[in-house]
């Protein structure tokens, strides 16, 4: 018997993942009080049982908007990864499965994009999109796609030397389905482990073109506008930046965590 | 030499690719440069005229082409919001930008190389398990929140420095470099932790190569077989890591140049932005674009002067 | 006595319980002798060639006995200690020529390394020169210009030739050599044999030589150990053990040979 050792950051990342679902998923239901709620007397309140999380500039719950904020985040990420990861791993499948002449111009060009800061890219798109959250989606998702199609694509040129796509093939099965039913649940593990190391990325160029102010734009909760918001007070008023920065690092620390556990599950 | 000239040709190639995607984007957008530079009370003669004199009026592929033959000679044209050209903007914000990549860069290798030997020399002992957590963490901060933390703990609390109180180069050289510093640190840190880890698992499996074993029983202790043997071989795919952390640096340094208010090419690309002032935008992408592809052309190099086996068979 | 080796045991630690590869083997080297290691895959005899300059991978260890080198016990040394025998004393050759060479060093590099490394005091100049006369003396044409290449542009019998002018060059007593012939092509494979037994008489180095192939031990030793599944099944001259073999095993491993004679022959009769 080999011994095994546990996958530490596997369980570790996928609860810090839970717990951060678990923690916005309270704010699609209930927030202790109005986000948006300006009040006079609770200005720059320091964490306290009412406000376990302290209150802003304007008397806002921090607590109340973290909920709120760490759900567009994730709505945000969750968007990207769902819109650039399907695009480019159709992308992927089909440039590494059937090769040729596209398979050659397209992997040219995503290896031009992919050298290129993601982030900068993003702020191109950006600027010709504008601000505001679906927009910051699509720039995102447009900027994922390549290295998603990448991986895909070579993950599809060695499985499609195996025999049992050959075997399939001779049994007649056709070349969707062997992508599709055959090829796809073997590369799952490192589909799954591309998606949540994208979803980290994606929070991360969020939170930051957030805080830019070409992010998402008010009145969707940011935790990164929250950040700009409160920079000035940060002497008199930390709390008013540290929390919405936590919620970023446990959202994106639960997936880098996820993706690596994935990759050595699926054999490093 | 013919390795070289390869190279020299497909970065000219992905130079050109990405300007004129860049410049193509920016012509199909909503919104006519002319007319917004005129302001809305402009009557359509006013506009139409100065469409002719921008250039506007003619075909895409032409355009492109008067901007790529002016970028050339270092005409990138002129700022809608500024009335000035964009090179005269941009020549004193590059020295800045130039500074803070380079500095974040130098202390990126000054911290990772070091630790990623020593946690690899330590694997799985309590220590290299300690960093290595520390590392994942450390790579889960945005940069601009590390920005806003080490404002607060160095700036506010312990009064290393007086955040927001920016000196420029012609003030005082040392001046603007320490003042550079903490931005610096937030920038690296995050790269640092990625640095280590590559370097680290780099190191792990050179480790259990063949010549390693050689090495060990020609007579090498230790520590000669790392800084002698292991350690070139296990920089080679760092190396490109490294080439890509540069231009990441570049788009990062955009966002802390915000938090720590330096005036550089990152504050004047989200003003543009802002602006919708896209001759700006595309001098600076261009800027940065040529800046990635001339890095990895460098990176390419170095790595064929590193591994023997790259130089022959090209 | 070169070397003495006395209730051997060696263990793999990454299983559940610890696997024995070793089983308390004792054998013994005279100086001058060249003494073969003959076994399956499996059997052992890397894990005891390695165990002797402690060069085990850290999965594995000596969980019990000797291994005296001229009186002194090797497995109870200093990493230091054993520093000043490994490449000095006693050098050692490995199986896979193409990877047991660093990639990114000159040949010349690393044919000098034991100088540098054990030698006292030789000049940078001196050090080429002995490494020149090395590859030279290890059968490789024109020292000169393979002194400058990289591992990458020799073929698989000349990287050997060069880990043999890397092991050499510090004239070792003792030389263990661990399948080095294994990944050749036949012609090359005889050329080392060759080649090391000319360095046996004219040096006087000992070698203890590993292999799984019965017919290059019988060209090359003088004195063979059998080993199956960590124990010694066998030990002798090596034309007694080949001649009249007493075991079984010994028996049904020395069947192999002769009948691939005599398919040649078969083979060579019928075209």
């Amino acid at each position: 018997m080999k011994k095994k050792e546990k996958n530490y950051n596997l369980i570790l990342g996928a609860s810090i993942a839970l717990f951060m679902f678990l923690f916005l998923m309270i704010g699609v239901f209930y927030t202790p009080y109005d986000p948006d709620a300006m009040s006079g007397s609770a200005k720059f309140a320091p964490p306290s049982l009412s406000h376990i999380f302290g209150c802003d500039h304007f008397g806002r719950d921090i607590f109340s908007r973290v909920l709120k904020g760490t759900g567009t985040t994730f709505f945000v990420a969750s968007a990207t990864v769902i819109l650039g990861g399907g695009i480019g791993i159709i992308v992927g499948a089909f440039t590494g499965y059937f090769g040729g002449w596209i398979d050659e111009v397209l992997m040219r060009f995503n290896d031009a994009v992919v050298s290129f800061p993601n982030i900068l890219l993003a702020l191109v798109f950006i600027s010709i999109l504008g601000p505001g959250k679906y927009n910051v989606i699509l720039a995102l998702a447009i900027v994922f796609i390549p290295s998603f199609a990448r991986i895909t694509r070579s993950e599809f040129l060695s499985q499609k030397e195996m025999d049992y796509v050959k075997s399939a093939r001779l049994m007649g099965v056709s070349h969707l389905r062997i992508m599709f039913v055959h090829i796809f649940p073997n590369i799952l593990p490192s589909v799954l482990s591309m998606a949540a190391i994208g979803f980290n990325n994606a929070v991360l160029a969020e939170a930051g073109m957030s805080y830019l102010g070409i992010g998402v734009q008010p009145p969707d909760a940011s935790l990164g506008r929250m950040l700009s918001e409160t920079q000035t007070y940060l002497m008199n008023a930390p709390w008013c930046a540290i929390f919405p920065g936590l919620a970023v690092i446990g959202l994106a620390l639960g997936f880098s965590l996820l993706s690596d556990g994935l990759l050595k599950k699926g054999g490093k | 030499m013919k390795y070289i000239v390869k190279k020299a040709g497909t970065l000219i190639i992905t130079l050109l690719i990405v300007s004129f995607l860049s410049f193509f984007a920016f012509s199909i957008i909503p919104g006519d440069a002319a007319r917004s530079r005129l302001g809305t009370e402009a009557t359509q003669e006013q506009v139409e005229a100065l469409q002719k004199e921008m250039g506007l009026d003619k075909p895409v592929l032409v355009q492109y082409g008067n901007w790529l033959k002016n970028f050339i000679t270092g005409d990138m044209g002129e700022s809608y919001s500024y009335s000035m050209p964009v090179s005269d903007l941009l020549k004193d914000k590059i020295p800045i930008t130039v500074a803070l990549t380079l500095l974040s860069f130098f202390l990126i290798l000054l911290i990772s190389i070091p630790l990623g030997i020593f946690t690899a020399q330590h694997e799985g002992k309590w220590l290299d398990r300690a960093l290595m957590v520390l590392n994942q963490v450390v790579m889960s901060v945005p940069g601009f929140f590390l920005g806003i933390l080490i404002t607060f703990v160095f700036g506010l609390v312990l009064k290393w420095f007086t955040p927001g109180a920016y000196v420029s180069i012609s003030e005082s050289f040392s001046g603007f470099l320490s003042y550079l510093i903490p931005p610096s640190v937030a920038i690296a840190l995050p790269r640092c932790a990625m640095g280590v880890k590559m370097l680290r698992s780099s190191v792990i499996s050179q480790m259990e190569k063949d010549y390693v074993r050689t090495a060990l029983a020609r007579g090498n202790s230790g520590h000669q077989v790392m800084y002698g043997h292991v350690l070139k071989n296990a920089l080679l795919p760092v190396l490109t890591f490294w080439g890509m952390t540069i231009a990441d640096i570049v788009a990062n340094s955009i966002i802390i140049e915000q938090v720590f208010t330096i005036p550089g090419m990152g504050s004047l690309l989200i003003t543009s932005i802002s602006n919708r002032d896209y001759p700006v935008v595309l001098g600076i992408i261009m800027l940065i674009a040529a800046l990635v592809i001339v890095i990895n052309f460098i990176v390419d190099i170095l790595y064929g002067k590193i591994d023997p086996r790259i130089r022959v068979e090209q | 006595m070169l070397l003495e080796v006395k209730n051997l045991n060696i263990e793999f630690y990454d299983t559940d319980p610890p696997e024995k590869a070793v089983k308390g083997i004792s054998f013994s080297m005279e100086q001058g002798e060249i003494l073969g290691i003959v076994g399956e895959s499996g059997s052992g005899k890397t894990q005891t060639a390695l165990s002797i300059l402690q060069l085990l991978k850290s999965n594995s260890g000596i969980s019990s006995g000797e291994i005296l080198f001229k009186g002194k016990n090797l497995a109870g040394l200093s990493g230091r200690e054993l520093q000043k025998i490994r490449g000095k004393e006693i050098s050692m050759i490995f199986q896979e020529p193409m990877t047991s060479l660093n990639p990114v060093l000159t040949v010349g590099r690393q044919v000098e390394e034991g100088l540098k490394l054990h030698g006292e005091g030789f000049s940078k100049e001196q050090r080429k020169a002995k490494a020149l006369d090395a590859l030279g003396e290890a059968g490789l044409p024109d020292p000169e210009g393979i002194y400058g290449k990289y591992p990458h542009q020799l073929s698989g019998g000349m990287r050997q030739r060069v880990m043999i002018a890397a092991a050499l060059v510090t004239e070792p007593e003792l030389l263990i050599a661990d399948e080095p012939t294994t990944a050749l092509d036949v012609t090359v494979q005889a050329q080392i044999l060759e080649l090391l037994k000319e360095i046996n008489a004219k040096h006087g180095t000992s070698i203890l030589f590993i292999s799984h192939d019965l017919a290059v031990i019988r060209k090359l030793c003088g004195r063979v150990l059998v080993m199956n599944q960590g124990v010694v099944v066998e030990e002798g001259e090596v034309s007694r053990v080949f001649d009249h073999p007493q075991k079984d095993y010994t028996k049904k491993l020395l069947a192999a040979i002769p009948d691939r004679r005599r398919s040649l022959r078969k083979r060579r009769r019928s075209q």
